[in-house]
């Protein structure tokens, strides 16, 4: 397993749109990927749960790949969060 | 013989057959809880069930369509399996599951989120049907061409009957309003609703007669009243087939074109009405963003979803009419007090010029779609030139916010004035001088002119369209455009009532928006007006 932890750009924080985009990429991966808060862990392909973790902009999320190509599955998703602009 | 009426009109047709009456007693199985695999298993065969029950109905439904994004959801699963792992079985695991996530969803302030914990109780609450075998098929053995009896027909039974093989249906309970009313009226499907007393009077294998357009049954007829109703039905099939066939084409008079258009109450309302051959909408109610929330939908959730209405009408014109709202139709988040007459209170563009945080966010919404389509705004109860004067000045001032963030918007986006109140009508010259629609919004504007509530039956006589005073309200509104050089439409009853429609065409109204089952109606009759 691999992990980082990242903050939060995206100035309206991980609202529907970006989670559902977040959630379709996390589905394409050929392996488990995880978001993390101080509260609690939820999958990447859960749109319900990465909406309850409730992301504001500027959270620490700690995202974590397993299994499939670790690293290559933890990048696209790192990109993809630090990507959000909207 | 048997007859039976009601003056509820659910949807139009005949129709002649056998009839099925259905037996809605669910025989409740035994539930033995079993080891943890068994449990599992019934759980996922559930969901799997659930999965496909939902599927049928997200084709031609919003809410079903949103059922389905989550459905599959591992959150939804996961919850379940923690609780089967406990020894739970899988039906309590699903409500307790069920619990868990809605009362989590609910604490996160989250607009999203708050909408969805409504979705995943539903949800759960089919997957613990599906468990229990509860949700038997009450429409098994229905066969081709039979007519449907019911005590009362619900959304989710549309998952499990086929509106295309069934030839009419008759309820018990009801209202023509109805989710299922609505469907078969799309349909062309004949029914007749709230007809108490019908479920003593029929038996399945009886030959019933479905009178929709006049809210008639008749159970067992003779030989003379059958070869009536079948040679009625024929027409109106004949008929029905020569309006889809309109329903489809451009309609010119003297050279200028006369639209229809349809009025919309959502997203899935235009897709509908563009499919039914609307030439545009001429009214999008953009209240049900307001009040399917308890909280004021931000700008992007309205730009999203004027932006899927756009899309829909693919180029044609899409009427955006700005939040409509007062004390008859509160939302509690804006903190509405109760009026003595709200129809003269503070409602619409008067709250609108008060709330004015709120509407710029609905202004640069409908703005920022303009960019992707003909995305037309307009104001609702405006009595003052100064009113109009101000909503424009608001979206000028929005415009120029997103010019200077970048933002795309069409900077000629047309802006248009609902004529809905006695004062509109007498000062429409200079209203129509500082915009470029009307839309006659004949539902309040008889009321006004009227003084007649709509829903009061004492006065239901004066609620008339046809009365002398409203016929000159509204050619005195279509003078005014035409001298301003000023589209004029109208959106209220009036114009989908084919009656109206030789009247209206003759004062020269080039824009009838409809109801979504009236557009093949008015163009058909258009087209015979103007043959």
């Amino acid at each position: 397993m691999v992990t980082t932890t990242i903050l939060l750009s995206a100035p309206n924080g991980m609202h529907a749109r970006p989670a559902g985009e977040l959630v379709k990429l996390a589905k394409s991966l050929d392996g488990k990927v995880t978001l993390a808060t101080a509260a609690k862990s939820v999958s990447a392909a859960s749109m319900l749960g990465i909406l309850s973790l409730g992301l504001k902009s500027g959270a620490e999320i700690t995202v974590s790949a397993e299994g499939g190509s670790e690293e290559a599955n933890l990048a696209a998703v790192v990109d993809f969060i630090a990507a959000i602009t909207e | 013989m048997r007859v039976l009426e009601t003056t509820v009109r659910a949807s139009e047709g005949i129709a002649v057959g056998r009839a099925f009456v259905v037996d809605r007693c669910t025989a409740s199985t035994s539930y033995e809880k079993g080891a943890p695999e068994v449990e599992q298993n019934r759980f996922e065969q559930a969901l799997q069930q659930s999965r496909e029950q939902i599927e049928t109905l997200a084709a031609d439904s919003e809410i079903f369509a949103a059922h389905l994004e989550i459905v599959d959801d591992p959150m939804l699963s996961d919850a379940v399996v923690a609780h089967i792992d406990e020894g739970d079985s899988a039906h309590d695991a699903v409500l307790q599951a069920s619990a868990e996530l809605v009362s989590m969803f609910e604490a996160i302030d989250d607009e999203y989120l708050a909408a969805r914990a409504a979705d995943v109780k539903d949800i759960f609450a089919r997957i613990a049907a599906n468990l229990t075998g509860g949700v038997k098929n009450p429409f098994e053995g229905v066969a081709e061409g039979d007519i449907v009896v019911d005590a009362e027909l619900l959304p989710s039974d549309m998952a499990l009957l086929d509106f295309n093989k069934i030839r009419g249906f008759v309820t018990a309970e009801g209202s023509a309003t109805s989710h299922v009313c609505i469907i078969a009226r799309n349909l062309s499907v004949p029914a007749v609703v709230g007809l108490k007393g019908i479920l003593s009077e029929v038996k399945s294998g009886d030959t019933i007669i479905v009178d929709g357009s006049g809210g008639r049954v008749v159970i067992e007829p003779d030989i003379a009243t059958l070869d009536e109703y079948k040679v009625r039905e024929l027409n109106h099939k004949a008929l029905l087939a020569e309006q889809q066939q309109a329903a489809g084409a451009e309609i010119f008079h003297n050279g200028e074109r006369v639209y229809v258009f349809a009025n919309a109450g959502s997203v899935e309302d235009v897709e509908r009405a563009i499919a039914a051959g609307a030439d545009g909408i001429g009214l999008f109610r953009s209240e049900f963003l307001y009040m399917q929330s308890s909280v004021e939908p931000s700008e992007q959730q309205q730009y999203e979803a004027y932006l899927s209405a756009a899309r829909s009408c693919k180029g044609k014109p899409l009427t955006i009419r700005t939040l409509d709202i007062g004390g008859d139709k509160a939302v509690p988040y804006l903190g509405f007090e109760r009026e003595e007459n709200p129809f003269l209170g503070w409602r619409a563009i008067r709250v609108c010029l008060e709330l004015r945080d709120m509407f710029c966010r609905q202004l640069r919404a409908i703005l920022r779609a303009s960019a992707e389509g003909n995305v037309r705004v307009m104001f609702p109860m405006v009595v003052t030139l100064e009113e109009l004067e101000q909503a424009k000045e608001l979206l000028e001032q929005c415009k120029s916010e997103l010019k200077s963030q970048g933002v795309a918007y069409d900077e000629n986006i047309k802006v248009g004035v609902m004529i809905e109140t006695p004062a509109a009508v007498l000062i429409a010259d200079s209203l129509a001088s500082h915009c470029d629609f009307f839309s006659i919004g004949t539902n309040d504007l008889v009321q006004y002119v009227m003084a007649a509530d709509r829903a009061n039956a004492k006065v239901a006589n004066l609620y008339n369209p046809y009365s002398k005073a409203v016929l000159r309200a509204i050619e005195m509104v279509i003078a005014a455009a035409d001298a301003a050089d000023v589209e004029c439409g109208m959106c209220g009853e009036l114009a989908s009532d084919t009656e109206a429609t030789e009247l209206l065409l003759g004062m020269h109204l080039r824009e009838y928006s409809v109801n979504i089952g009236s557009i093949s109606k008015i163009k058909y009759q258009l087209n015979n007006l103007l043959k």
